[in-house]
Formats: C-alpha cells, structure tokens, sequence
C-alpha cells in the first residue's frame, strides 16, 4: 500500500529510510546518545531505539538547543536520521538541518503522525514537498 | 529578505568566506521562518562549549574551521558552559581526554572573544540584556529568563546561530523578535502554593509538558518570584517543552496590565496546576529504588551567590555523609566571590565541592559512577537517569542538604 502526503520542504532535499514515529518532542543533547544513536531518554515512547539511517516523524525539538551541534555530531559520526518529518518548526533543529543538508519537511496535508507508523518505508523529497509512504 | 547595502556585501563574500557562510546560513534559517530582514543585536551568549556534549571531535572540528579565519565575536558576548571545571580539573579524576579535548576547545572560543564566563546563567555575571533589546543567545533556560523576566528578545537560538550572528552582528527578525509572537496561548492556573524555588520548578516541568511551543501565562502565583524561582520554572520549562518565554501575570514585563499577556485574545486553553499537580510532578520525576542517596547536587542553572551562601550556612560544623558526593556549581566569577567570603571552606570542611564552569549534565564523565542523584533542579533529575544511567530524585534545597548529610533520602 502507497500513501503520498505533500507539504512544506523546508530544508531541501531527498532522503528515504525506515520511519520511527512518536507523538513526543526529541531532545538531541540529552536525550539521544549521538555515539549510538539511541534514544535514552527515561520514560520516552521510543527509549532504546536507534535514530540511524530513519525518517524520524515528531511533533518538534525540545528541551536542549544543541539539536544544531548534534545534528553536526551525528552526520560526522554516521549517526543521523536520513529525513525529518515535524508538525512545528523549532529553530536550533531547523538550524541544524540547514548546516549538515539534512531533509526536513513540515506542514503536511496530513496528520503525520497519524498517518505514518513505525515500521513503513518513507521517501522524503523535500526539494518537491512530497512524501511517499509504503507499507508493508 | 530584505538586506541593507553593508548585508549585501557580507552575503556575496566581499567580508570574506566566513561572514559570507554565516550571513547566508542565517538567511536561509530566516526565510524558513518568513524573516522580513535581519535585526541588529546588542549582545551574544555563545556556546559549542561543553567537548563532551557537544561532540567531541566534531567540535572540536567545527570550531577549528572556524578559527581558521580568525573571527572574533562583534557584541559584548559571555561563554556558555564547559564540560569540565577548567580550573580545578585535576582534583576531579576526570579520564584525560576530556580535560584535553575541553581545554582545546576553550582556547578556541577564547580566541574569538567572548567573555571567558563558561556559565549557564549569563545574566548572573554581568550579561544583562536591556528589555526590548534583540539578542542572540542559547542555553535554553538563559534564552527563557532573557525574554521573560528581562523583556528582551532571542529565539531559541542554538550554538552554531548564536557564533554566524555575533560575527555578523545581527540575525534574522522573526519569532520573538517580534511583538505578536510573544503573546501567551496557554492560561496555567496555579491554585499550587508553590513553597521554594524547586516548587517552581515543578510548575515548569508541567508547564513545557502542556504548552509544548506555546507561550504560557502563569495566573495565581501569591508572590513575586526571585531570581531563583525564575530560573528554576525557566530551565524547567525549557526542558519539557521547547518554550522559549513565560508570562507571569502583573509580575514580568509584557504582563503587567490586565490582558496584555494575550493581547487582547482569550487563551486556546486554560490548565489547572494545584496541589495535586504539584505532587504528581515531583514523583513522576522520581526514579530508583531504595533509600540511599550516593550524590547530592545543587546549581542547576549555576547557583547564584545567596544560594551558594545559604548552603554553606546549612552545612556549617557538620559533615556530608562518607560515600556521599557533595557539587554545588556555579560560575567562576560567583565562586571567587564565594572564597573571598570565606563560605567555600565551610563547605569543604563539611566534604562538599564547589564546582565552576561545568555540571553534571554537561560534564557526563564526573570522576564517579553515581547510582541515585537528588537535586533541586527539575532540569538536572530530568537528564540524569538517560546520561548517567542513575536514579534521580528533585527536591528542595532543605532536602538535599539533609540528604546529603544522611546519605539517604526521606520522602
């Protein structure tokens, strides 16, 4: 089964992977080990799980504003997620995606949270504004 | 975007690569969110300054290429916090790759020009933006206080922003720069009576839990908060939420007259924060098991003076149980004072440490492998548990003095 969504690109460019999906913000200082790439933080949805190579979908940034500095860290460690998917922008993240060019999409006709789960295959193209889901 | 003449010559180059890459990444960042033009600021607080958060080599990498072209810093800018304590590392058997990696990276940073305050509470030591004024700084609580308490006004910039804007002397005018995004949407209606600084705390770990990107508006509070208070509600908020400002009704500057807050609008929500609230939030925030508590932590953000004092005066002629690891940090300007007092051997002689530059959230290697941190920072017990794999505990300061003179923890 395909879906396709379309919205803002607001940092350009391709990038496709396995989505990981989570109604809570994500704090990259503190919250995911960059080393790793797993998120650590206690009590959130998607403890223990590894933001590599995924289309990451979350509402937005919080907490800490070094998302800017791990995103960096990340995208020299091997670490990153390919895409990023969010309903509202928070300016270190946006930031940050600018620096290391990684995709970054907002403003969807659709609920992405909603619409997308964990576990599907995403392809971001935010030069276009489109997103295509597959799943399984 | 509009830019003027002298904007236009940074952004084609004519200032050189490096004014020409961070004029261009600040515009693009600007246009993500509908910027008109760029905005003089008066002053910076700059961060890239923790090696062991802020990634180690590729910081160390990042700030080396910027180095490269000898930048230095164009407003009156303070240093954000480190990842060790630069003056006293020795003492605490810290692996030597991070003292390495950290002293690197401070060279570097000093090299640019900043003020060489390595804290977290700017605004503590000098750095004291003008209400109304446009700024440029991170460290997430600093940018909540500056645009709640003092009135000025900063996005929630991150490092990288904050370093292109104070080479620049400017940054992109949009979201709180400007007066309609600095409205509340959420009403907290807080029926709480909130009895010390960690209480304030807890209202803002609720609050950014509730309010998300949102503006909140605290009603309800049945005194002036101090300076404490404000910290620890604005380092809280900002780590539950991506808040970047509060509203304190009749108390902070853009809420003194009736409605002005809301600007006339009525809140999309209104939320209860009463006693029961107030209880959920200190044990939701509670992890561990059992009684003992083997670290006790104060200054998260940096204590001010009086706290420091207080502290001393609550540990004056007793001792800090064996096993159990005292830190109060604050920043290295408070500490001399502190010593020129005399309250720093008071807390040694109890077995306590004052610790400058750094904390435990931003150190992540502290000589020591704690099992159960109690704290009186929402912001701190709230890192803990993911960065040190340790239980946490927040409570007030009374609490974790007696805490840590017991070495055990008594609900």
């Amino acid at each position: 089964m395909k879906i396709m969504l379309r919205g803002r690109g607001v940092v350009k460019g391709f990038g496709e992977g396995e989505a990981l999906v989570t109604r809570q913000g994500i704090s990259f200082t503190g919250g995911v080990d960059i080393e790793s790439g797993i998120i650590v933080e206690k009590n959130h949805e998607l403890e223990g799980k590894s933001i590599v190579n995924k289309v990451l979908v979350f509402p937005a940034g919080k907490g800490s504003v070094g998302a800017s500095s791990e995103l960096y860290h990340a995208s020299k460690a091997g670490t990153a997620p390919r895409a990023i998917i969010n309903k509202q922008l928070d300016p270190p993240l946006v930031f940050g995606a600018i620096l290391v060019k990684l995709p970054l999409m907002c403003d969807l006709n659709k609920d992405p949270i909603e619409t997308i789960r964990t576990g599907d295959y995403v392809k971001v193209d935010a030069t276009r504004g489109i997103v295509e889901i597959t799943r399984k | 975007m509009y830019l003027t003449k002298e904007e236009e010559r940074m952004y084609n180059g004519e200032c050189g690569e490096l004014i020409e890459w961070a004029m261009k990444t600040i515009v693009a960042w600007g246009e993500v969110f509908n910027a008109k033009r760029m905005v003089k600021i008066d002053c910076a607080h700059c961060s890239c300054s923790a090696y062991m958060v802020d990634g180690k080599k590729s910081i160390l990498d990042f700030m080396g290429d910027l180095a490269k072209s000898k930048p230095r810093v164009v407003v009156p800018a303070t240093c954000q916090v480190a990842s060790t304590d630069m003056v006293d590392w020795k003492n605490l058997n810290i692996p030597e790759y991070v003292a390495e990696g950290q002293l690197k990276l401070r060279d570097l940073i000093e090299g640019m020009g900043p003020a060489p305050t390595w804290t977290c509470a700017p605004y503590l030591v000098g750095n004291i933006p003008v209400g109304g004024s446009n700024i440029a700084w991170c460290e997430s609580s600093a940018i909540v206080y500056a645009n709640s308490v003092f009135g000025a006004r900063t996005n929630r910039e991150c490092g990288q922003s904050v370093w292109f804007a104070s080479f620049i002397g400017r940054t992109a005018e949009y979201g709180l720069r400007l007066d309609e995004n600095r409205r509340a949407r959420v009403l907290i209606d807080v029926t709480a009576s909130l009895k010390n600084e960690t209480d304030f705390g807890a209202l803002g770990y609720f609050g950014g839990k509730v309010a998300g990107l949102r503006i909140p508006a605290f009603k309800g509070i049945k005194k002036i908060p101090t300076v404490e208070d404000f910290m620890q509600v604005s380092a809280a908020l900002a780590t539950t939420g991506g808040v970047p400002m509060f509203h304190v009704l009749g108390v902070t500057p853009e809420a003194r007259r009736d409605n002005e807050a809301f600007g006339g609008e009525k809140p999309e929500e209104t939320i209860e924060f009463g006693e029961e609230e107030l209880k959920k939030t200190y044990e939701g925030i509670h992890s561990g098991s059992g009684d003992k508590v083997d670290f006790v932590f104060l200054g998260c953000p940096h204590a001010t003076y009086h706290q420091v004092k207080s502290a001393a005066e609550m540990l004056d002629g007793k001792k800090i149980k064996k096993d159990t690891t005292f830190w109060i940090a604050t920043a290295r300007q408070t500490r001399n004072l502190i010593e020129k007092a005399g309250y720093g051997n008071i807390i040694r002689a109890a077995g306590g440490k004052i610790i400058c530059d750094t904390c435990p959230a931003a150190a992540l290697e502290i000589g020591f492998k704690p099992q159960v941190m109690v704290t009186n920072s929402f912001k701190q017990a709230h890192y803990v548990p993911g960065q040190f794999k340790a239980g946490s505990i927040a409570s007030d300061t009374k609490s974790c003095i007696s805490a840590a003179l017991e070495g055990r923890w008594r609900a």
